[in-house]
């Protein structure tokens, strides 16, 4: 967890940035969201749903998971677990990453 | 003798210098044990290209290691082009081969792969492997046709043509009838002119680029190889039925989320990834985050090229992006309309890391280094290397022998002097062209000055585009890899993008990843699979043995053989390098990666210490059950 953890249920302001297929299917690099500060990978699926339906079938499963070949990352150090039920731990003012994964070329 | 299914059970053996030609078996046993592509094309390098006694590099003076390097050019290092059991079955990004040979580049061992029409044309004509020994007298052309005959044809007509126009040529002048066309490999130039990093190119471009085997091959006087197969000698698979059923899922499976990124963007969407997560290299990894990188990235390319997909044969995930490359202002317009294939490699190595922030130029710049059949990642390093050198006084900045060269001077970011000087180098022309085209390792150690300090190659190779300071686990994959500074025979980087590990510290696993990862990577490279293809298995080793069991039809192999044979693959690919000359301060790093902290980015101030790194070194040689020096038993290896 981030130094500046907020307690649960506190809102905090939180900036995805997006990449690949992620970026050309919102039009835009990142996108701000208001998340619960015990937000689950659940969590913020859907709420990147809500602000990019087009995310659903290679960004993010229909189920509101990440999808294969993608991966989180905060603040361009940490990569984060991808299950459903993972707490994503954000402090106010955390940067998300939303890559897909590397390989080859 | 028992039926052989999924091989032919021999390879195709020619020596350019007699003509003479044979088929010599391959045993069913090794076939098992090697499996195909890069672990079968190492027991054939063992069998055709070992050395006279065994040299223990602990002992060899620096000069007979260098002279080792020459000696790759000479007649008796053979060229083999190995196929696999998965050859021809029609599974997804399974025509692939492999092209072994003993490098100019490092002295050890070269394990390429490429892929396509080739691969299954290779297999009906020449068998599992085609081994190519000796030098021909003149410059040729080896012609083998669907009676497996192996013809060599006069090819002076052919010299100093460009990869593409060689393979056009060659075409046309065997074009039978309504019979289908001949598949070809060949080189360019570059592989005429003995480049070190000359590459292999078929099919239309695909490349197999590094470690300089069209330099081997142009030391044989062999401008291109043509074949031509009958559908009539596919080998049989023992359970066709259960094969088709699981080609069908598959080729589902492969076009799911995945490998989205592979069919939209291709390996180029890498590029805004590492610039954010401080892992680009750039400026001959004297930075690892890039200014430019927005302009270049895959999601700006993609919005702002023609962009095009192309499919490997047999292929449904067709990752390739092939890019129309726009003429110089003062060009005119052009004959036709030229195109370029850019992968991330290509990208970083044109783009970043020489300081080039001009899409076009960059695209220019991967054009001429496929019409001149030179690796693009090597290129890229060694003039990275070069222009450094030339910023801190040691080579002339003036010296590139064309106009836009001599006018620009050697300097980052001068994307139109770097064409040509890639194409000084590609012709071995001049003396910075002459220097150059040896690769960084030697011409570092040419010019002196403390410039191998900044001659970013392991083992000779150049680095390809992971930061490898912020890249951990992949630092300890890439010092460690047989050939070199690869990132495709390792994938280590898969945990330092994963939250398994902290990517920016070292720790005692690391020793088990990097070889579990470079197992992984030498089970692919041997069924043969493509890599892209990874993510979308449930069960990879389960699935893989099932395949080759119903390829093959030995009922008992399972996933713990499978395991087994490929670290078998790895002792056999060390006990080479180790008959050739290996010593343990060959599994290192360049100086800089381990002197000098990031300077920028996410990972600003993160270094990789000797001792870090040497730590890792000794967990992996204690998890491949190697010596504390880094050897192989060359019993268990041949065991």
């Amino acid at each position: 967890m981030t130094a500046n953890a907020p307690m649960a249920n506190a809102s905090v302001l939180v900036k995805v940035e997006l990449f690949g297929l992620a970026r050309m299917r919102a039009r835009v690099n990142a996108l701000t969201l208001s998340l619960d500060g015990a937000a689950t990978v659940a969590d913020l699926a859907r709420e990147l749903i809500q602000a990019c339906p087009d995310f659903v079938g290679t960004v993010l499963s229909e189920s509101g998971a990440i999808a294969d070949g993608y991966v989180l990352n905060r603040n361009g150090l940490a990569f984060l677990p991808a299950e459903p039920d993972a707490l994503l731990q954000l402090a106010e003012g955390d940067t998300l990453l939303l890559l897909p994964n590397q390989a080859g070329g | 003798m028992d039926t052989l299914f999924g091989y032919r059970g021999f390879a195709l053996v020619v020596d350019l210098a007699s003509g003479d030609y044979r088929q010599d078996p391959i045993p069913a046993r090794v076939l098992r044990a090697t499996i195909g592509g890069i672990g079968l094309g190492t027991w054939l390098l063992h069998r055709y290209g070992g050395p006279a006694s065994d040299l223990d590099g602990e002992t060899l003076t620096d000069s007979a290691r260098r002279h080792l390097l020459d000696t790759a050019l000479e007649p008796d290092n053979p060229l083999i082009f190995v196929t696999s059991p998965l050859v021809g079955t029609g599974l997804t990004t399974s025509s692939k081969f492999a092209v072994m040979t003993r490098s100019p580049l490092t002295g050890f061992i070269a394990d390429g792969l490429s892929s396509s029409h080739l691969a299954v044309e290779l297999k009906r004509a020449c068998g599992d492997a085609l081994v190519i020994t000796g030098r021909a007298p003149e410059p040729c052309l080896l012609h083998i046709d669907i009676d497996s005959t192996p013809r060599i044809r006069p090819a002076g007509h052919l010299m100093g043509l460009s990869t593409m126009d060689t393979e056009l040529a060659v075409k046309a002048q065997l074009a039978d009838g309504n019979r289908k066309p001949v598949r070809v490999a060949c080189i360019g130039p570059a592989g005429e002119n003995l480049v070190r990093f000359a590459s292999i190119a078929n099919d239309g471009g695909r490349q197999a680029g590094r470690c300089g085997p069209g330099a081997v091959m142009g030391s044989k006087r062999l401008k291109a190889i043509a074949v031509r197969g009958s559908a009539e000698a596919d080998p049989t698979v023992a359970d066709p039925k259960s094969l088709r059923r699981y080609a069908r899922d598959l080729s589902r499976r492969s076009l799911g989320p995945a490998t989205a990124k592979y069919r939209e963007l291709g390996t180029i969407a890498n590029v805004s990834v590492f610039n954010r997560l401080g892992t680009l290299p750039t400026r001959n990894f004297q930075q690892s985050t890039f200014a430019d990188a927005e302009a270049v990235s895959g999601e700006v390319l993609h919005q702002t090229k023609q962009m095009q997909s192309a499919h490997c044969a047999n292929c449904t995930i067709g990752c390739e992006k092939i890019v129309a490359v726009s003429p110089k202002d003062g060009d005119g317009k052009p004959e036709k309309p030229a195109t370029a294939r850019l992968e991330y490699e290509s990208l970083f190595a044109l783009g970043p890391l020489v300081g080039v922030g001009d899409p076009d130029a960059i695209i220019r710049a991967a054009r001429r280094c496929d019409e001149l059949g030179i690796d693009t990642i090597s290129a890229g390093g060694v003039v990275a290397w070069a222009i450094e050198t030339a910023e801190r006084g040691l080579l002339p900045s003036g010296n590139i022998t064309t106009s836009a060269g001599s006018e620009e001077g050697l300097k980052f970011g001068k994307g139109d002097a770097i064409i040509d000087l890639l194409d000084d180098i590609g012709r071995r022309r001049g003396y910075l062209g002459n220097l150059l085209a040896d690769g960084t390792r030697l011409a570092a150690e040419k010019i002196g000055g403390g410039s191998s300090d900044w001659a970013m190659q392991v083992k000779g190779l150049e680095m390809p585009g992971y930061e490898p300071r912020s890249l951990k686990t992949l630092a300890l994959g890439l010092a460690t890899t047989p050939r070199g500074a690869c990132h495709n025979r390792t994938s280590a980087y898969d945990a330092d993008f994963s939250p398994e590990v902290d990517r920016l510290t070292v720790d005692e696993r690391r020793g088990r990843i990097a070889v579990d990862s470079e197992d992984f990577a030498a089970a692919l490279d041997s069924l043969i699979w493509c890599k892209f293809l990874r993510r979308a298995f449930s069960d990879f080793w389960e699935e893989s043995a099932a395949v080759y069991r119903m390829v093959t039809g030995w009922k008992d192999f399972d996933a713990v053989e499978l395991r087994k044979t490929v670290a078998g693959i790895a002792d056999l690919k060390k006990a080479y390098n180790q008959r050739w000359g290996w010593r343990r301060s060959d599994d290192t790093l360049p100086p800089r990666t381990l002197t000098e902290p990031l300077p920028d980015g996410v990972a600003a101030g993160i270094g990789l210490t000797v001792h870090e790194l040497d730590g890792m070194i000794a967990d992996y040689y204690a998890a491949r059950g190697w010596d504390a020096g880094g050897r192989v038993d060359l019993a268990v290896a041949f065991s």
